[in-house]
């Protein structure tokens, strides 16, 4: 070994050690926002359609929380919000454009199960952290997903829950409707097992088609054997004609519940008119009153997962100032991997309550409560039930 | 199973069966009206449904506003349906000048293109208008029921499925009685021996347009008071369910597209009683290829004569 080598090896060795320090090399490899260049927040969320207006209630939250926040580290952060149709193929491809887009940080969304599914698994390829306000199927969190997180509950406490309040009041016969969603259809699976454990008796499993519009058929092959509660698993546009045509079909004793999905003044306490009064829905504890106060005055009536939005926009970002690593020349360095631990380790007191996130994304401690239609002084809206 | 010949579901299922099948009728009409004379599927004809259906619920959004509704509830809605034949008859006028008159003499693929093409753009321009939310119809008339023993049945259904009778029976006493009835019948059958007997062909054309418009106007009207709910999208599914009504009871044919409204309806209706609900679409489809594949005419279809 002459002595060039000897430098040469001195150098060599000196470059590894330095390597580490001066990229900050992450493990799944690092976002590089440029000097002057905005940070983007990615938001996926039905913006068209039957759906639409829970999806533009969702963009009003994350909005909000982005408008407020303003900049981090002196980037101003812009929020980007996509179509995701509350299905698999426009998520997987908005999944491809934003994951593929080099100034996305993180993505709130995607609204619906069926659209968070296959779309995870894209995040998943290029390792950027999501958290969906709204997707409660179980199965997200059971994937072994590292990058899916929550903000909202998953929908084995939902069933269970509204099961729960159908032992308490001795609903035994039930039949159950589900839309035939990766959300719906595994939620009415599960609000039928916890019915059949607890005694009870499933008359009917029924799946109809989302868009159709005519149940009146499927309501009157129910009637005649008398369930005492149809459970409803799916969406409000759907949900709230079973509810009226159940009324039509001359189910008049027979109770309605139904799930997070419902849980909108507009399309459906509104749009279902006094058919709906008594309807039983099930939804998170209401959120922090001032905070509905400011999104109300700013948006108007606000429908159902925009708070749960705006804490998961709020997380979003609070991440990224903890793992953002501010270079002499303007730039941010994010690195993937640290970003994603950064998700996880969450400690916020949001305006939905404390929220932390188990091993699998889940929120700890997720509360699902049962409201009722109630019409009291003329008005009509969800009424927290005591249970 | 036993709960099939439970003979009050069968009475109940029949209702909901003529209700929508009912609705299948009245868009049915319009493709085969066209089709008896022109010999090309409209296939932008749910979409003159769909439109019918928003101008009725711009005109009952105008009145429950003004506050005409509580006053005159039956009166709004009497006006509701004429501003939405209306519309849809001025707009099926428009795609029959614009889309279809141009391409009457082109080989027959091209109005089938342009048929497609229409369809597509009236979507876009409606999802353009109101956003692509849905809407939904505003409750003017409480809902009320007819109740025999077990058997339900709601006001709304009777006036569906009397309102489609009627409007069935005004058309084919049009049809077979009046002179511009007549001329129909002579351009459907031999289009240039009817112009050389004198009639004003395209004026028959035309008018067979805004007849087939104005009756898919009205059932537009009537899916948005029934079902409450209205998009952009909604006349696609109609549109091609009533196409298989069409086909069904045999392309070309009016007696033959009021039957197969209501047969499609009806085995909707019953389909569900003996297979999970949600093969409902495929019991639809499922008659379309069958009536294809054995009696490609329709049930009351003869050979349709090709155009020489």
């Amino acid at each position: 070994m002459n002595k060039k080598t000897h430098i040469f090896m001195l150098l060599a060795s000196l470059c590894l050690f330095l390597v580490p320090f001066s990229s900050h090399a992450d493990e799944w490899g690092d976002i590089t926002i440029p000097p002057e260049k905005a940070i983007k927040i990615g938001l996926g969320a039905m913006l068209t359609g039957d759906y639409a207006s829970l999806g533009i209630d969702i963009k009003h939250g994350a909005e909000m929380a982005v408008d407020k926040k303003g900049s981090i580290l002196g980037h101003t952060v812009v929020l980007q919000a996509e179509d995701d149709g509350c299905a698999g193929p426009p998520s997987v491809a908005i999944a491809e454009k934003l994951c593929n887009d080099p100034l996305i940080v993180g993505l709130v969304g995607y609204m619906c199960s069926g659209g968070s599914k296959p779309a995870s698994d894209i995040h998943n390829k290029y390792k950027v952290v999501m958290i969906s306000p709204s997707s409660t199927a179980l199965e997200l969190t059971t994937r072994g997903i590292p990058i899916f997180f929550r903000t909202c509950w998953n929908d084995k406490i939902q069933a269970r829950r509204a099961a729960s309040f159908a032992h308490s009041h001795k609903w035994t016969k039930v039949a159950v409707i589900h839309d035939k969603s990766d959300y719906g259809q595994s939620l009415g699976e599960d609000f039928a097992e916890r019915i059949r454990q607890q005694n009870g008796k499933i008359l009917a499993f029924e799946g109809i088609t989302r868009g159709d519009k005519d149940f009146s058929p499927v309501l009157t092959k129910i009637k005649p054997l008398n369930p005492q509660l149809i459970y409803y698993g799916g969406m409000a546009a759907e949900g709230v004609l079973v509810a009226r045509q159940m009324k039509r079909v001359g189910l008049r004793k027979t109770h309605f519940m139904s799930d997070d999905g419902c849980y909108t003044e507009k399309d459906f306490i509104q749009a279902g008119g006094k058919a709906t009064n008594g309807c039983y829905v099930t939804y998170a504890r209401q959120p922090d009153p001032d905070w509905i106060k400011n999104f109300e005055a700013k948006y108007g009536p606000r429908q159902t997962f925009s708070p749960q939005a705006y804490d998961a926009a709020n997380i979003l970002m609070l991440a990224v100032e903890k793992a953002a690593q501010k270079q002499p020349d303007g730039s941010l360095i994010i690195g993937k991997k640290a970003l994603r631990n950064a998700v996880a380790d969450t400690k916020y007191n949001g305006i939905t309550g404390e929220i932390s996130f188990d091993p699998y994304g889940d929120r700890t401690g997720s509360v699902v409560v049962i409201y009722k239609v109630v019409e009291e002084n003329g008005r009509r809206f969800f009424k927290q039930m005591i249970f | 199973m036993s709960y099939i010949l439970n003979p009050e579901v069968i009475i109940d299922q029949v209702i909901n069966g003529l209700t929508i099948g009912g609705i299948y009728a009245l868009i049915a009409l319009g493709y085969t009206l066209v089709y008896g004379i022109l010999f090309m599927i409209n296939f932008a004809h749910g979409e003159i449904f769909m439109f019918g259906s928003f101008g009725g619920f711009a005109a009952l959004t105008y009145f429950v506003n003004s506050g005409f509704s509580d006053s005159h509830p039956g009166l709004s809605i009497i006006i509701a349906f004429l501003v939405a034949m209306i519309i849809s008859s001025v707009l099926g006028a428009l795609l029959e000048r614009i889309a279809y008159r141009p391409l009457r003499n082109a080989p027959r693929l091209a109005p089938l293109i342009s048929a497609i093409g229409a369809s597509i753009f009236l979507q876009n321009v409606m999802m353009l208008i109101i956003k692509a939310r849905m809407q939904v119809y505003p409750d003017i008339i409480q809902e009320q029921f007819i109740e025999i023993g077990w058997v339900n049945i709601s006001y709304f259904q009777i006036f569906i499925i009397l309102g489609s009778v009627l409007l069935m029976v005004v058309l084919y006493l049009f049809i077979q009685k009046t002179k511009t009835g007549k001329a129909m019948r002579a351009v459907a059958e031999d289009r240039e021996a009817a112009s050389l007997m004198g009639i004003d062909v395209n004026r028959i054309i035309l008018t067979t347009f805004i007849i087939g418009s104005a009756l898919a106007a009205a059932a537009g009207v009537m899916v948005g008071i029934y079902y409450t709910q209205i998009n952009h999208m909604m006349g696609f599914i109609p549109g091609i369910k009533a196409f298989t009504a069409a086909v069904l009871g045999g392309i070309g044919n009016v007696p033959g597209a009021m039957l197969g409204g209501f047969f499609l309806g009806l085995a909707e209706a019953f389909g569900v009683l003996i297979m999970p609900a949600e093969y409902k679409d495929v019991i639809a489809f499922g008659l379309l290829v069958l009536v294809l594949i054995f009696r490609p005419s329709g049930i009351l279809g003869e050979v349709v004569s090709e155009r020489s």
